[in-house]
């Protein structure tokens, strides 16, 4: 567990609480990336010698590693650099597959991150479709019946699983139904950036359309992305970066596109990033169940710890069905300053609007503080925290 | 425990010096920093013959934000009632950095800089008349 991070096991006792933000790297990721420059290094998928055979193999292996951990198959697993780019890149393929006009439109919610809210956004204002935004509502801290926004008119429905802001979850299976029920052609969006590091996940079982995630989140390399694509969006949709290792065919007067996933993975991938994630994917995978009991645990003794601070409140986290992230506010103490005397005690906390910019609006808050857990926390990581707290009311000068 | 967190700056932070609003502004701006959420609006009367010898005569700002950032806007509203246009259109990070006596890292920087952006700004919209 937390010896296999050895960020976590320096001298300078860091403590962590950003995991929202990007998650650290056990061992055997850091291993598999040197082992991979070191003995494996080729571009995959393009040459016959044996190295970049090999290299094209643990490619092929990693893909079905990830395809497994949430259940689908490896042709319906994309690669991207990250969520963002893989949600830019289902909005412009999408777009230029099928027609959008101004009798369409789009549904998003207020509490998505900006990576699940501009590319909507921004394919509405190129075609004219309408972009419909589903309220968060504040007296039930949640948000409203996203079917409620749904027509025959509906052509795209994309929504987070899980807020990076406030840990909420959304029952997605539910949710999903009653989209369907109004409109069983909408295409659906589903990010689960936030979510897969705390919930197993089974897109089968949802029966969206697209799943998108970034390895680094779940304890992967930074520059991973993962998009589940339904095999008929693979088969149908127009690719979206163009270059290297998409084609069949090129010539001066038209191109045809090699296929899935290649027609979608333009470029030189992250070889070694995508082969070290899914290391990661078979490290958390071991002892899954067991690390989201242990996070839910911290969450509650975070929650009954932060609680006793006077002046403190806790956004959300009014019902059971939030993850282990929570936002917070003190009354007095700015967010920025909370976290930079967070800092010289070395806890790690985030401070800011988390590029939920509509969410933060709703909220009426500029900014708010966020602790956010994994398993390799410790209650007293939590200790430290309101240790840090405390010295920020008495430098701060706030009772 | 840190110089961040000095008397005076909590001082200023507490207690804001040039804190309200001006009627008939010759200078309105309103500007954010949208990564921490600190956010300002300023308010000045120029004084002086047109050009190169207008000054500030009368400043003043609302807004909310961070320790440094009301801070830096505090300190700053003291320090530049009286001085000329061009001089202050002239100030630089450096210059923050000297006015409030502390070591920032990039980060909080720009939490120092945006009272003074603010105002060079409002002073460039002055100038082009708007």
């Amino acid at each position: 567990m937390r010896i296999d991070f050895p960020i976590l096991n320096k001298k300078d006792g860091l403590i962590y609480l950003d995991n929202a933000a990007t998650t650290q790297k056990p061992q055997i990721v850091i291993d598999t990336i040197k082992d991979y420059y070191e003995n494996h290094n080729s571009n995959s998928g393009r040459s016959v010698y044996k190295l970049s055979e090999n290299a094209t193999r643990m490619l092929t292996d990693a893909r079905k590693i990830f395809a497994r951990f949430i259940n689908t198959e490896s042709q319906n697993v994309l690669f991207t650099k990250n969520a963002t780019e893989s949600i830019n890149l289902i909005a412009n393929s999408l777009e230029r597959t099928f027609l959008f006009d101004k009798e369409d439109n789009v549904v998003v919610t207020e509490i998505e991150h900006h990576s699940n809210f501009l590319p909507w956004q921004q394919l509405c204002k190129r075609t004219t479709a309408q972009f419909r935004v589903a309220k968060y509502n504040i007296k039930k801290q949640d948000v409203e019946e996203i079917s409620k926004y749904v027509d025959e008119n509906t052509k795209i429905v994309a929504f987070t699983a899980m807020s990076n802001v406030t840990g909420l979850l959304i029952d997605v299976k539910e949710q999903i139904l009653k989209i369907r029920k109004k409109n069983r052609n909408v295409i659906i969006l589903i990010d689960v950036t936030q979510y897969v590091a705390h919930n197993e996940l089974n897109v089968n079982d949802w029966g969206a359309d697209f799943v998108v995630f970034s390895a680094h989140k779940i304890y992967g390399t930074t520059g991973v992305g993962i998009i589940y694509a339904k095999t008929k969006f693979i088969e149908q949709m127009e690719p979206f970066l163009y270059g290297g290792g998409m084609i069949s065919s090129v010539s001066i007067g038209r191109s045809e596109w090699a296929e899935s996933p290649e027609k979608f993975e333009a470029g030189t991938i992250d070889n070694a990033g995508i082969i070290a994630s899914a290391e990661a994917i078979k490290y958390v995978q071991k002892n899954f169940r067991e690390y989201m009991v242990i996070e839910e645990k911290l969450k509650e003794y975070a929650l009954k710890r932060l609680k006793t601070i006077k002046g403190l409140e806790i956004i959300g986290h009014n019902k059971k069905n939030y993850g282990p992230v929570i936002s917070f506010k003190i009354n007095g103490i700015h967010p920025h300053d909370l976290a930079t005397i967070c800092d010289r005690h070395n806890v790690c906390i985030r401070s800011g609007h988390h590029c939920a910019q509509p969410f933060m609006k709703r909220l009426n808050v500029p900014a708010t503080s966020r602790a956010s857990i994994s398993f390799y926390n410790t209650t007293s990581d939590i200790d430290g925290l309101i240790d840090a707290i405390t010295d920020a009311k008495k430098i701060l000068r706030v009772k | 425990m840190d110089d961040l967190y000095r008397e005076y700056l909590l001082d200023h932070y507490k207690n804001p010096k040039n804190f309200g609003e001006i009627k008939n502004p010759d200078i309105h701006k309103h500007d954010n920093n949208p990564l921490c959420g600190d956010d300002i609006e300023i308010f000045a009367k120029i004084d002086g013959k047109k050009g190169k010898e207008e000054k500030i005569s009368e400043i003043k700002f609302k807004g909310h934000g961070c320790v440094i950032c009301m801070a830096s806007a505090s300190i700053l509203m003291d320090e530049i009632e009286g001085k000329k246009l061009k001089d202050i259109q002239k100030m630089q990070t450096e210059d923050m950095l000297k006015l409030l006596g502390i070591e920032l890292t990039p980060a909080r920087i720009k939490c120092m800089m945006l009272p003074l952006k603010a105002l060079q700004k409002g002073m460039i919209d002055y100038e082009a008349g708007k």
